[in-house]
């Protein structure tokens, strides 16, 4: 079975590499470990997180396709859907069956036809749209819902902080 | 899976994104490989390796494309799907040149639908000669192959369709060259003037013309001709005359033979004498029957059951894994596990047309289950084939670094012990029983201190105390009732005392009772003392074997140290006896 995992994350990983979404790099860590990926995540234009280099780590099962693989932000996040250490919540990397807030439709979850660019992307387009329905970081959806100018602002100091700038 | 090299879609130019496309639904959305065995789902027609969807469906019942609700069983072949991806396996690499040369010649100035229709032609023109001849051979093959593959998947059906299509061309056909003989053996019939005499000769097949022969042969048999016209159009000349030559007299005569006139059968459309339409189609009809059976017993292999692990016991599982061959080594939840996988691979292979030997299929499980314990428990220090001797070297220096304290501990504590048991030798001569007992229990507690450092060798340190206070005992607590006998013999002081009683019944036992002589074991055990110091201090260089060898040194060594005490006393004993009481002459011997 892990072969047929490894298999397949080298056939991802090559895929990744030659086509590579726009604003996302992603890969192993190290060639001996598949199962542990890094991936740079810049956020989306036109959104409060634009500009940001967001650094995040992806752990693999060994049964994957077919058990969804893990995703951490390894950098300060604030986000509804980011829990505050880091760990992503989004329907796409929940296994069929596991429902942390019971409402995803089946559709939206994992499945082994789903990929590492797909989850990519939607991260990316997690972060242009937040989700504060169901809300990892519920300090997050409330400053997000109450007080956008606010969340603009901390999402400005995240970015510059990711960059390595001032604040 | 199907494929040994690693391939990708990506592998075709950006100019040919059709063959990109038609190589990447050629593969399995699960596992990104070409399509082994499809299976397809008939709900939504989505297609996947058998093994593929078999796993998937262990974890949800619905396709992982469409999420369209599926099960097991409804899974179907997708034949025709394998033989694309057979062929296209067989094409890719050539292709993949030809496609790979073709737009490396043709510059980027064209417009990608231009070039392709160019590249087109060309590859038309210049390359199909070489293409079609490297191909012809393997088609020719593939046809007959795919002739096979048909014939076995739909093997019982179609043979006794085949029969069934034999019985009724036997009926048509074979009358032609039977019909010769017999008009000629008619001809001999009517000159000799004995027709009953010769029937045994007509073929044995056609029952009815035979019993019918006597009645009216004419009639009998000048229809069959006219039929046979009808479907012997490639047959020979002779055929044909025969044919032409015989309908005028069927016209004729058939009129004539009315009441053993012929039907055709509603089933095989054979003709059958009336007489035996009735048997002819009740066998026709079985026949038929059977053949329109749904194909169950496929040939080949039938999938296994699932299990319900809960309600069997240990025992079961274990027989039914040995039913097939497989291991039944470990706990239940290996066991169960096991279990699953080789039922999965098992099923997975039954949808193929020439499943692997179920003896491949335990191998493969158990090669499997070995990369996975592989992948989640590393060993201390990891040893790959494929690294490079550097990367080994290093891997060794990083071992070595890491416990170098471990090995410098455990290098002292044996160079102290081996002084210590030096120092024995020489102060057991000036009968310092006590003194020599109080250095053996210290040096033995001391070497079970330093010991204790490393884990993997816990288990022989705690043989090693355990040995050192069962040597403890003997000499403390057997002291009381020896001491009566010692009190007998000797009027010792109060130091020596104890031990030269204590010391009696050990070494009366292992002189009187065991056959082997003590002294040999004695100095057997010294000796075996002094290497295990020995060896670890070579293995500073040999570090892969290090932990094994301590590990197993280590148990020679209780036995040594425990032994030693013994020995030790055993010498002070003597020592102590000797100078006191010199009657006890058989330990001296013993020693």
């Amino acid at each position: 079975m892990a072969g047929s995992a490894l298999k397949r994350l080298m056939a991802e990983y090559k895929q990744l590499t030659l086509n590579p979404p726009e604003g996302i790099i992603a890969g192993p860590i190290d060639e001996e470990n598949f199962f542990q990926w890094e991936a740079l995540i810049t956020g989306p234009e036109d959104t409060c997180f634009e500009g940001g280099v967001f650094p995040a780590q992806l752990t693999f099962p060994h049964d994957y396709p077919l058990s969804p693989p893990k995703m951490k932000f390894n950098c300060e996040m604030f986000h509804p859907n980011i829990y505050p250490d880091g760990r992503v919540c989004i329907s796409i990397l929940h296994a069929p069956g596991d429902d942390p807030m019971g409402y995803e439709s089946s559709a939206e979850r994992w499945s082994p036809v789903q990929s590492v660019e797909k989850i990519l992307l939607s991260v990316v387009s997690m972060l242009a749209e937040p989700n504060d329905e169901s809300a990892a970081n519920v300090d997050a959806a409330k400053v997000w819902r109450e007080d956008r100018d606010g969340f603009n602002k901390l999402a400005e100091k995240l970015v510059r902080k990711s960059l390595g700038l001032p604040q | 899976m199907a494929v040994v090299e690693e391939t990708f879609p990506t592998d075709w130019p950006k100019e040919w994104q059709e063959l990109q496309g038609l190589d990447g639904a050629l593969r399995c959305p699960i596992c990104y490989d070409f399509i082994n065995v499809s299976m397809i789902l008939p709900n939504c027609s989505h297609n996947y390796c058998s093994l593929c969807i078999r796993r998937y469906i262990g974890y949800k019942t619905r396709c992982p494309t469409c999420s369209m609700a599926v099960s097991e069983p409804e899974l179907r072949n997708n034949r025709l799907l394998d033989d694309i991806v057979r062929h296209f396996l067989q094409l890719r690499p050539t292709l993949l040149k030809l496609v790979k040369a073709s737009s490396e010649k043709a510059p980027a100035v064209e417009t990608p639908s231009k070039r392709i229709g160019a590249d087109t032609i060309n590859l038309r023109d210049a390359k199909r000669p070489r293409l079609e001849l490297e191909r012809k051979p393997k088609q020719k093959n593939e046809g007959t192959e795919a002739m096979r593959v048909y014939d076995e998947s739909h093997g019982l059906p179609q043979q006794q369709q085949s029969e069934g299509e034999k019985t009724a061309r036997m009926d048509n056909k074979k009358p032609l060259l039977p019909q010769q003989q017999q008009q000629q053996q008619q001809q001999q019939k009517q000159r000799d003037g004995e027709e009953g005499v010769r029937i045994p000769n007509t073929p044995t097949q056609f029952p009815e013309q035979q019993t019918s022969e006597t009645t009216s042969e004419a009639s009998l048999r000048l229809p069959k001709p006219t039929t046979s016209v009808v479907y012997s159009s490639s047959t020979s000349a002779i055929q044909e005359e025969t044919v032409t030559s015989v309908p005028p007299p069927c016209a004729t005569s058939t009129p004539s033979a009315e009441p053993a006139c012929e039907v055709t059968c509603p089933v095989c459309r054979a003709l059958v004498k009336q007489h035996y339409i009735n048997l002819h189609l009740d066998k026709c009809l079985t026949q038929q029957q059977e053949s329109l059976k749904p194909p169950v017993k496929l040939p080949g292999r039938r999938p296994l059951p699932k299990l319900v692990y809960t309600l069997l016991s240990d025992k079961q599982l274990k027989s039914r894994l040995k039913e097939h061959g497989v291991s039944t080594q470990g706990n239940r939840q290996v066991l169960v596990r096991r279990h699953q996988e080789f039922l999965l691979l098992y099923n997975a292979e039954c949808d193929s047309l020439h499943p692997r030997p179920v003896p491949a299929l335990v191998a493969e499980v158990e090669k499997a289950e070995r990369v996975r314990k592989g992948t989640v428990t590393q060993s201390k220090l990891p040893y790959q084939r494929a690294a490079s001797p550097s990367k080994l070297e290093k891997n060794k220096e990083e071992y070595l670094k890491k416990h170098d304290s471990h090995f410098v501990k455990i290098i002292t504590a044996m160079r102290e012990r081996q002084r210590a048991c030096q120092k024995q030798t020489t102060t057991a001569s000036a009968s310092r029983g006590q003194h020599c007992a109080a250095s053996a229990a210290e040096q033995s507690g001391s070497g079970g201190a330093t010991l204790q450092c490393e884990r993997s060798l816990d288990e022989s340190t705690s043989t090693d105390s355990e040995v050192v206070t069962s040597g403890g005992d003997v000499v403390t607590s057997e002291a009381a009732p020896a001491g009566d006998v010692g009190g007998k013999r000797t009027a010792p002081s109060s130091g020596q005392q104890r031990f030269g009683d204590g010391d009696s019944p050990s070494s009366a036992e292992s002189g009187g009772g065991s056959t082997t002589p003590p002294l040999a074991r004695v100095d057997g055990c010294r000796g075996d003392a002094g290497t295990p110091s020995r060896r670890s201090s070579d293995d500073e260089t040999d570090m892969e074997d290090c932990d094994v060898s301590v590990a197993e040194d280590a148990r020679p060594v209780a036995a040594t140290t425990a032994s030693r005490s013994v020995a030790v006393t055993t010498t002070s004993g003597v020592a102590a006896t000797r100078e006191a009481d010199p009657p006890v002459v058989v330990l001296e011997c013993s020693f």
